[in-house]
């Protein structure tokens, strides 16, 4: 467990920067990456994302007031770059964002970064028909098992709004996997 | 045929099911060295310093 406080006091002095960053990303890459791969679904994607957000991470970490834990400033950074990137594309191909998540997940089959089985490829389809933020908590709580305290301080929602947005995804992911499965 | 149906009412959603996707091997271990090779790019100027005469092409 790294010392959050301190490695912030190395991230925005000149002289320590390059030495913390690389202890940063040590840390956080692998979170990281799979929240943002949970968001725009393809490995060569999420490589981009990734990589952008900790640029962003680099560029503006002498304005972190440390108001926020570093991780959830990093999630939401990661978030917002993820959501962006994916309205990018939808943009760039003429179809809403609902079209261009369904697309992804269409890929996936043929995907060889995706090893999943039957029900795995119906849940990723199931978990893009959800509105944005029913899609985020879902991923945070039940992939990621993050608690509803460390979520609502990332997307800055109750942790009365996000037990339920998380219960109504729920149930829509499982009515949706039995529709599909039977 | 009723016990399918019977299933179906009950189907949940269980920890088991996993994201499916999996990454490059080693991915993870080159991400440092990418990066900081993208800070330095970033810190090159972008301009165009050369130049050629007004009527060159």
């Amino acid at each position: 467990m790294i010392d959050e406080i301190a490695l912030v006091e190395e991230l925005q002095n000149i002289q320590t920067k390059e030495k913390a960053f690389r202890i940063l990303i040590k840390e956080y890459k692998e979170r990281l990456y799979w929240h943002i791969r949970k968001i725009v679904i393809s490995h060569d994607d999420a490589d981009d994302v990734l990589q952008n957000t900790f640029i962003k991470v680099f560029k503006g970490i002498d304005n972190f007031k440390q108001d926020s834990k570093l991780y959830s400033w990093m999630y939401r950074i990661a978030t917002n770059e993820s959501i962006t990137f994916i309205n990018k594309r939808a943009r760039e191909r003429n179809i809403d964002i609902t079209e261009m998540k369904q697309k992804l997940v269409s890929n996936l089959q043929s995907d060889k970064w995706f090893s999943g089985n039957d029900i795995e490829l119906i849940l990723q389809e199931a978990v893009t028909k959800l509105p944005e933020k029913q899609q985020l908590v879902f991923n945070m709580k039940y992939f990621d098992h993050m608690k509803y305290q460390e979520i609502s301080e990332i997307l800055g929602t109750t942790v009365g709004g996000l037990k339920a947005s998380y219960f109504h995804a729920v149930k829509k992911i499982e009515n949706y996997i039995k529709k599909k499965t039977h | 045929m009723r016990e399918n149906e019977d299933h179906t009412q009950n189907w949940k959603l269980s920890d088991d099911i996993k994201t499916g996707f999996t990454v490059p091997k080693n991915y993870f271990k080159g991400i440092e060295d990418d990066l900081s090779l993208n800070l330095i790019e970033e810190k090159l100027p972008k301009n165009n310093v050369f130049e050629i005469t007004k009527t060159y092409f």
